[in-house]
Protein backbone atom coordinates (compact mmCIF):
# COMPACT_ATOMS: atom_id res chain seq x y z
CA UNK A 1 0.00 0.00 0.00
CA UNK A 2 2.96 2.49 0.91
CA UNK A 3 4.50 1.42 -2.28
CA UNK A 4 1.23 2.37 -4.81
CA UNK A 5 0.86 5.46 -2.46
CA UNK A 6 4.46 6.25 -3.40
CA UNK A 7 4.46 5.54 -7.29
CA UNK A 8 1.01 7.58 -7.58
CA UNK A 9 2.77 10.57 -5.69
CA UNK A 10 5.59 10.06 -8.18
CA UNK A 11 3.12 9.66 -11.29
CA UNK A 12 1.29 12.95 -9.90
CA UNK A 13 4.19 14.72 -9.51
CA UNK A 14 5.52 13.84 -13.15
CA UNK A 15 2.43 14.99 -14.75
CA UNK A 16 2.90 18.12 -14.94
CA UNK A 17 6.31 17.72 -16.50
CA UNK A 18 4.85 15.22 -18.97
CA UNK A 19 2.34 18.36 -19.62
CA UNK A 20 5.58 20.67 -19.55
CA UNK A 21 7.88 18.92 -21.94
CA UNK A 22 4.54 17.86 -24.30
CA UNK A 23 3.34 21.36 -24.42
CA UNK A 24 3.32 22.84 -27.91
CA UNK A 25 6.21 25.14 -28.73
CA UNK A 26 4.71 28.70 -29.56
CA UNK A 27 4.67 29.34 -33.52
CA UNK A 28 7.76 31.32 -34.65
CA UNK A 29 6.97 34.91 -35.03
CA UNK A 30 6.55 35.37 -38.29
CA UNK A 31 9.83 36.71 -40.80
CA UNK A 32 9.76 40.86 -40.61
CA UNK A 33 7.74 41.20 -44.02
CA UNK A 34 10.97 42.61 -46.25
CA UNK A 35 10.44 46.55 -47.65
CA UNK A 36 9.73 46.01 -51.19
CA UNK A 37 12.34 47.80 -53.29
CA UNK A 38 10.69 51.02 -54.54
CA UNK A 39 9.65 50.83 -58.18
CA UNK A 40 12.41 51.99 -60.95
CA UNK A 41 12.08 55.65 -61.95
CA UNK A 42 10.70 56.37 -64.16
CA UNK A 43 12.49 58.08 -67.27
CA UNK A 44 10.73 61.34 -67.64
CA UNK A 45 10.88 64.86 -69.51
CA UNK A 46 11.01 67.42 -66.39
CA UNK A 47 11.11 70.81 -68.15
CA UNK A 48 10.96 72.33 -71.63
CA UNK A 49 12.44 75.36 -72.13
CA UNK A 50 12.05 77.74 -75.36
CA UNK A 51 14.86 79.98 -76.28
CA UNK A 52 17.42 81.51 -79.01
CA UNK A 53 20.74 81.17 -77.56
CA UNK A 54 21.91 78.11 -75.81
CA UNK A 55 24.91 77.65 -73.61
CA UNK A 56 27.23 74.70 -73.51
CA UNK A 57 25.22 73.09 -71.11
CA UNK A 58 22.27 72.98 -73.58
CA UNK A 59 20.53 75.41 -71.48
CA UNK A 60 18.48 78.30 -73.34
CA UNK A 61 19.89 81.34 -72.08
CA UNK A 62 16.71 83.39 -71.21
CA UNK A 63 13.64 81.11 -71.83
CA UNK A 64 10.85 82.73 -73.55
CA UNK A 65 7.98 81.83 -75.82
CA UNK A 66 7.65 85.13 -77.92
CA UNK A 67 9.79 84.89 -81.14
CA UNK A 68 10.32 87.30 -83.90
CA UNK A 69 9.86 86.28 -87.61
CA UNK A 70 14.12 85.99 -87.85
CA UNK A 71 15.19 84.55 -84.35
CA UNK A 72 16.39 80.87 -84.34
CA UNK A 73 14.10 78.88 -81.81
CA UNK A 74 15.58 75.96 -79.41
CA UNK A 75 13.90 74.10 -77.05
CA UNK A 76 16.32 73.03 -73.98
CA UNK A 77 14.40 69.14 -72.83
CA UNK A 78 15.59 67.82 -69.15
CA UNK A 79 15.06 64.32 -69.22
CA UNK A 80 16.14 61.92 -65.63
CA UNK A 81 16.00 58.50 -65.38
CA UNK A 82 16.31 57.43 -68.90
CA UNK A 83 18.46 54.39 -70.16
CA UNK A 84 21.22 54.53 -72.22
CA UNK A 85 20.25 54.94 -75.91
CA UNK A 86 16.84 56.42 -75.00
CA UNK A 87 15.37 58.72 -77.83
CA UNK A 88 14.11 62.16 -77.60
CA UNK A 89 12.21 63.36 -81.07
CA UNK A 90 10.97 67.24 -81.09
CA UNK A 91 8.31 67.33 -83.57
CA UNK A 92 7.39 71.45 -84.38
CA UNK A 93 4.16 72.36 -85.93
CA UNK A 94 2.49 75.38 -87.05
CA UNK A 95 -0.89 76.36 -85.84
CA UNK A 96 -2.30 74.94 -89.63
CA UNK A 97 -1.05 71.25 -88.22
CA UNK A 98 1.66 71.55 -91.04
CA UNK A 99 4.66 70.09 -89.34
CA UNK A 100 8.00 72.50 -89.61
CA UNK A 101 10.38 70.27 -88.91
CA UNK A 102 11.05 66.50 -86.50
CA UNK A 103 14.00 65.53 -85.07
CA UNK A 104 15.30 62.99 -82.89
CA UNK A 105 18.28 62.82 -80.77
CA UNK A 106 19.95 60.28 -78.45
CA UNK A 107 19.95 61.28 -74.77
CA UNK A 108 23.80 61.47 -73.82
CA UNK A 109 23.69 60.60 -70.24
CA UNK A 110 20.71 61.07 -67.10
CA UNK A 111 20.26 63.72 -66.15
CA UNK A 112 20.43 64.82 -69.29
CA UNK A 113 19.82 68.37 -71.37
CA UNK A 114 19.02 67.82 -74.71
CA UNK A 115 18.21 70.96 -77.22
CA UNK A 116 16.54 71.19 -80.77
CA UNK A 117 16.41 73.98 -82.87
CA UNK A 118 15.25 74.97 -86.26
CA UNK A 119 16.51 77.83 -88.36
CA UNK A 120 14.47 79.38 -91.14
CA UNK A 121 16.21 80.67 -94.40
CA UNK A 122 13.42 83.33 -95.04
CA UNK A 123 11.46 84.59 -91.80
CA UNK A 124 9.08 82.88 -90.02
CA UNK A 125 5.37 83.13 -90.39
CA UNK A 126 3.82 84.81 -88.18
CA UNK A 127 1.31 82.55 -85.74
CA UNK A 128 1.16 79.72 -82.90
CA UNK A 129 3.67 76.66 -83.20
CA UNK A 130 3.58 74.46 -80.92
CA UNK A 131 7.09 71.70 -79.97
CA UNK A 132 5.90 68.47 -78.58
CA UNK A 133 8.30 66.10 -77.42
CA UNK A 134 8.20 62.45 -77.64
CA UNK A 135 10.52 60.08 -75.60
CA UNK A 136 11.03 56.70 -76.42
CA UNK A 137 8.16 57.38 -78.75
CA UNK A 138 5.92 58.34 -76.18
CA UNK A 139 4.43 61.65 -75.65
CA UNK A 140 5.99 63.41 -72.16
CA UNK A 141 5.61 67.12 -72.80
CA UNK A 142 4.86 70.39 -75.09
CA UNK A 143 5.42 73.82 -75.76
CA UNK A 144 3.79 76.58 -77.27
CA UNK A 145 5.06 79.83 -78.66
CA UNK A 146 4.32 82.52 -81.07
CA UNK A 147 6.82 84.24 -83.73
CA UNK A 148 5.45 87.34 -84.35
CA UNK A 149 7.02 90.60 -85.98
CA UNK A 150 8.89 93.12 -83.89
CA UNK B 1 -4.44 83.34 -92.03
CA UNK B 2 -7.54 82.78 -94.02
CA UNK B 3 -8.90 79.97 -95.42
CA UNK B 4 -7.85 81.68 -98.91
CA UNK B 5 -4.12 82.11 -98.50
CA UNK B 6 -1.87 79.36 -99.18
CA UNK B 7 -0.01 77.70 -96.89
CA UNK B 8 3.19 78.63 -95.40
CA UNK B 9 5.99 77.07 -97.05
CA UNK B 10 8.61 75.52 -94.52
CA UNK B 11 10.79 73.98 -96.78
CA UNK B 12 13.46 75.98 -95.77
CA UNK B 13 13.40 75.34 -92.42
CA UNK B 14 16.69 73.46 -90.91
CA UNK B 15 16.21 71.58 -87.70
CA UNK B 16 18.79 70.33 -85.65
CA UNK B 17 19.51 69.00 -82.15
CA UNK B 18 22.69 67.69 -79.65
CA UNK B 19 22.50 66.21 -76.41
CA UNK B 20 24.69 66.65 -73.01
CA UNK B 21 24.91 65.40 -69.67
CA UNK B 22 23.25 68.14 -67.20
CA UNK B 23 25.00 68.89 -63.82
CA UNK B 24 23.21 68.14 -60.75
CA UNK B 25 21.48 71.27 -59.62
CA UNK B 26 22.74 73.26 -62.15
CA UNK B 27 18.95 73.75 -63.79
CA UNK B 28 18.88 76.64 -61.33
CA UNK B 29 22.60 78.00 -61.70
CA UNK B 30 22.77 81.06 -63.40
CA UNK B 31 22.73 80.82 -66.90
CA UNK B 32 26.16 82.36 -68.29
CA UNK B 33 27.11 83.57 -72.13
CA UNK B 34 30.99 83.63 -73.26
CA UNK B 35 31.92 86.64 -74.90
CA UNK B 36 32.94 86.14 -78.51
CA UNK B 37 35.28 88.61 -80.85
CA UNK B 38 32.89 91.27 -81.95
CA UNK B 39 30.31 90.91 -79.80
CA UNK B 40 28.73 93.88 -77.84
CA UNK B 41 26.07 93.85 -75.03
CA UNK B 42 24.09 95.11 -77.35
CA UNK B 43 24.30 92.26 -79.74
CA UNK B 44 24.42 89.91 -76.93
CA UNK B 45 20.71 91.18 -75.63
CA UNK B 46 19.41 91.03 -79.29
CA UNK B 47 20.83 87.21 -79.67
CA UNK B 48 19.46 86.15 -76.54
CA UNK B 49 16.20 88.34 -75.81
CA UNK B 50 15.75 89.27 -79.59
CA UNK B 51 16.08 92.60 -78.48
CA UNK B 52 18.91 94.73 -78.74
CA UNK B 53 17.85 97.45 -75.98
CA UNK B 54 17.67 94.93 -73.12
CA UNK B 55 21.72 94.83 -72.94
CA UNK B 56 21.27 97.08 -69.42
CA UNK B 57 19.83 93.80 -67.86
CA UNK B 58 22.92 92.28 -69.17
CA UNK B 59 25.34 94.75 -67.90
CA UNK B 60 23.34 95.49 -64.43
CA UNK B 61 23.72 91.48 -63.77
CA UNK B 62 27.91 91.77 -64.34
CA UNK B 63 28.49 94.94 -62.74
CA UNK B 64 31.35 92.63 -60.46
CA UNK B 65 32.58 92.42 -64.07
CA UNK B 66 31.65 95.09 -66.08
CA UNK B 67 32.65 99.05 -65.14
CA UNK B 68 31.38 100.05 -68.63
CA UNK B 69 29.06 98.67 -70.86
CA UNK B 70 31.26 99.58 -73.63
CA UNK B 71 33.99 97.08 -72.91
CA UNK B 72 33.65 93.70 -73.03
CA UNK B 73 36.22 91.00 -73.85
CA UNK B 74 36.15 87.97 -75.74
CA UNK B 75 36.41 85.60 -73.00
CA UNK B 76 34.71 87.11 -70.37
CA UNK B 77 31.71 84.92 -68.80
CA UNK B 78 28.48 87.07 -68.80
CA UNK B 79 25.59 86.32 -66.38
CA UNK B 80 22.46 86.42 -68.18
CA UNK B 81 19.32 87.44 -66.49
CA UNK B 82 16.01 85.95 -67.42
CA UNK B 83 14.20 88.20 -69.95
Amino acid sequence: MKITRTLLALVLAAVPLLGTACKKEAPPPPPAEATPPPPPAQPAVTKIELGSSVGADKRVLAPRTSFGVKDSIIASVYTENTAPGAMLTAKWTFQTGQTVDSTSQAIAASPGITEFHIVKKSAWPVGRYKVEISLNGTPAGSQEFDVAKK
Amino acid sequence: MTPDEPLPDFSDVEGGSSSAAAVPGAQNAPRTYEVKKGDSLSKIAKHVYGEAGKWKQIFEANTDKLKDPDKIYPGQVLTIPDA
